[in-house]
């Protein structure tokens, strides 16, 4: 893939405070890249940077191989949609969307027709008479990404452009904004601070957290693979389980001990011995029957009902785990017995809270 | 803590009908969401039961007592809205206390309760502080400490963790739940995501239009929906709605679409012709029950094409053009589809899935 946009060192302080520190970053062209991470991580710093709006202390921007620190923001040629949509309100959707083409420099002639297009791709037909101040917050967010797409920008900066809208709608738009960016093969950088949204639609997502980036990789990778606590713990809903265990390793195995007495077993390289975490995914965490070797009991304090699944809430060491299961009829205080043997495990350092890399975990007997 | 009833409350702004005749009963100790988009009603509802909004119709009667024309300051009701506004010159500690202070409890009695709540929800470390210091996460823990602080007969709350970040949104919402069983008040809690109604709620109330849509537990509404805004709108993906006409043909009923024909079971079929159907309808299918496999099989037997599959880790929702017809389907996130461009799809109606293809309201079974 040919790089679109290249961050290399960039830095930016602010009233003595580090927001963005020493951020690499590459973009490939068509690609479509979260930058997820808290608030105040510095990823709208970034993309203020990047758009030429914020100038940073030192480190480039490249864009198709080309500084682009001194160009204003029009020449960058990026187009940006923020959080509250800048349409225009008094003026017609369709006065709206000829803006963008009439920035773009089309001839007033040829508008009309790509305004027609537009409105067709973006399903935006029915409103084109309609003033934007008449408009719902979706209909505003498909507007506003469909002026800045007419400009035909290099590059598509989008900050938390559905943090407006109603969670049954931000649902929708998902798939609907990812179909849109692969027909378009737009490059996409999408600023948010939802797992979910950067999950679902990004090709690679870069967690960010204190003005740096933690990881770059594909959401599959951020999911299973997180590089330390802070990413396994911010990815994934309902959030990943902690459990304290002690680990002990010898020439052949590595033996993991758990609160209450169960051990696993792993005959993956010796991990360093000590204090860990053991992270498991609230879907990794396996029910089982009282009898089975390697089976923790914990009772169950009270259910989180989805209608398609049940988060459990069960006591353990102290803490409440969550299991993730099908829906089936349960009674609160009744013992649970649970195993953590999916394979599927993360094991995580508690002095440098990075995740200690390991094989298959095996049940002992 | 108290039994709060309202009834066939209305509320008109300009001719336009905010609340259209809403009654609910809520239990003592009972958490409820009202659960809607954004204007459907919901925070009106809020304001019109703690006396902020004038009813214009109907009543609100909290503990065996009329409210409706009792001010906000004697209806002994608690309410944090979306915007969280903490006092900025006073500490964490101070914020929280104010209730009391103007309740004028003894400071040691004011010490004992904020180092008690300070505990229960982790703002221990926010005490001394000021506001400004504070993650938009910890304002929100201070601003709910405040709210629960001087336990009235009803605490609400509007929309609490909208304006947080995704993060921290799903950690509070366990603490709201966790909250509930310890103090055990009567919680109105309103919110735009299906989500955390779900999550929280012993029973979920749908509005729409100003309108009740549905009352019921999160099972209700989720497995038996009334209508189809409410199929819709609970769930994530939404339930998917989809037109045929039932038909019948050597004694085997069917239901035709464009594109595919799904028989009736056999062994369903009495339950069906029971319910008097029309021949026009449409028939509702959950995302988590629409088979999908890489091949033809007896069990997903029509082919579709993939639009597109969108990963959340846990599971992964994908998009299907079967026909004339887009469904969605939740698969789990290791299925051999994910990369395909073709996937075979099964649905099986169900009697209690059917519903009006004209009014959208899901036809009651046969009893």
């Amino acid at each position: 893939m040919m790089t679109k946009l290249k961050l290399s060192g960039i830095s930016k302080r602010f009233s003595g405070r580090d927001a963005v520190r020493d951020l690499s970053l590459t973009l490939g062209r068509g690609e479509f890249l979260s930058l997820l991470g808290p608030s105040g991580c510095g990823k709208s710093t970034t993309l203020g940077m990047i758009a030429g709006f914020i100038p940073p202390d030192a480190g480039d921007i490249l864009i198709d191989g080309s500084r682009v620190n001194e160009l204003s923001p029009q020449q960058r040629r990026i187009g940006l949609v923020l959080q509250d949509y800048a349409v225009f309100t008094s003026l017609t959707v369709r006065a709206n969307l000829s803006f963008g083409l009439e920035v773009k420099g089309l001839k007033r002639g040829k508008r009309r027709y790509a305004v027609d297009e537009l409105a067709r791709q973006f399903d935006l037909f029915d409103l084109l008479d309609r003033r934007g101040g008449s408009l719902n917050m979706s209909e505003m967010q498909r507007v506003a990404l469909a002026r800045t797409l007419a400009t035909e920008p290099e590059l598509l900066l989008l900050d938390e452009p559905m943090s407006n809208l109603d969670a049954e709608i931000r649902a929708r738009l998902r798939g609907e904004l990812r179909q849109l960016q692969k027909s378009l093969a737009q490059t996409v950088l999408y600023v948010t601070h939802d797992q979910a949204e950067a999950l679902s639609m990004s090709d690679r997502v870069a967690v960010m957290r204190d003005g740096e980036i933690v990881q770059v990789a594909t959401p599959h990778e951020i999911y299973y693979r997180p590089a330390n606590r802070f990413v396994a713990e911010f990815i994934g809903d309902p959030p990943l389980n902690m459990i304290p265990c002690d680990v002990t390793a010898d020439v052949a195995t590595t033996a993991i001990a758990l609160p209450g007495g169960a051990v696993l077993h792993t005959s993956a390289v010796p991990i360093a011995s000590g204090r860990h975490w053991l992270g498991v995914r609230p879907h990794d965490i396996e029910l089982v029957a009282e009898a089975l070797p390697g089976a923790v009991p914990a009772p169950l304090r009270f259910v989180e009902n989805f209608g398609a699944r049940h988060v459990l809430h069960a006591e353990y060491a102290g803490d409440l785990l969550r299991i993730e299961v099908v829906p089936a009829a349960r009674s609160i205080g009744e013992m649970l017995h649970l195993r953590f043997s999916t394979g599927r495990v993360l094991l995580i350092d508690r002095t440098s809270e990075r995740v200690v890399p390991f094989r298959q975990l095996e049940v002992a007997a | 803590m108290s039994t709060v009833a309202v009834e066939r409350l209305r509320k008109v702004f300009n001719k336009i009908t905010a609340l259209d005749d809403v009654s609910l009963a809520i239990g003592r100790g009972e958490f409820l969401c009202v659960v809607g988009r954004t204007n459907a009603g919901k925070s009106t509802l809020l304001k019109t039961i703690a006396g902020l909004y004038r009813a214009d119709g109907g009543r609100v009667i909290i503990g065996g007592r009329d409210f409706t024309l009792l001010p906000p300051h004697k209806r002994h009701i608690s309410l944090l809205f979306q915007n969280i506004a903490l006092f900025p010159t006073m500490t964490g500690y101070e914020n929280i206390a104010f209730p009391l202070r103007t309740a004028n409890v003894p400071a040691d009695a004011i010490e004992r309760r904020v180092r008690s709540i300070g505990q229960m929800l982790k703002v221990e470390h926010l005490l001394n502080r000021l506001p400004r210091t504070f993650s938009g996460g910890e304002q929100q823990r201070v601003a709910i400490g405040r709210a629960i602080i001087q336990p009235g007969d009803l605490l609400m709350l509007d929309e609490p963790l909208t304006n947080l970040d995704a993060s921290i949104r799903i950690r509070l919402r366990i603490e709201f739940k966790k909250l509930h069983r310890e103090l055990a008040q009567t919680i109105i809690y309103v919110t735009h995501d299906q989500v955390e109604a779900m999550s929280l709620s012993d029973r979920v109330a749908v509005l729409d239009g100003g309108r009740i849509q549905q009352i019921g537990s999160p099972d209700d509404v989720y497995h038996r929906p009334v209508n189809r805004f409410v199929a819709e709108f609970i769930g994530s993906p939404p339930m998917n709605i989809i037109d045929a006409d039932l038909s019948e043909f050597d004694g085997r009923l069917s239901l035709i679409g464009t594109g595919f024909s799904l028989p009736v079971e056999e062994s369903e079929g009495q339950r069906w012709r029971q319910m008097k159907l029309p021949r026009r309808l449409a028939f509702g299918v959950r995302p988590e029950r629409v088979i999908v496999a890489p091949g033809p099989t007896n069990d997903a037997p029509i082919g579709a094409k993939i639009l597109w599959v969108e990963h959340l880790g846990n599971r992964s929702i994908i998009a299907l053009r079967m026909g004339e017809v887009t469904l969605t389907a939740v698969i789990p996130p290791n299925h051999p589809l994910n990369a395909d461009l073709r996937a075979w799809v099964g649905l099986r109606p169900e009697p209690h899935h059917l519903l009006s293809r004209e009014t959208g309201v899901f036809f009651q079974l046969a009893s």
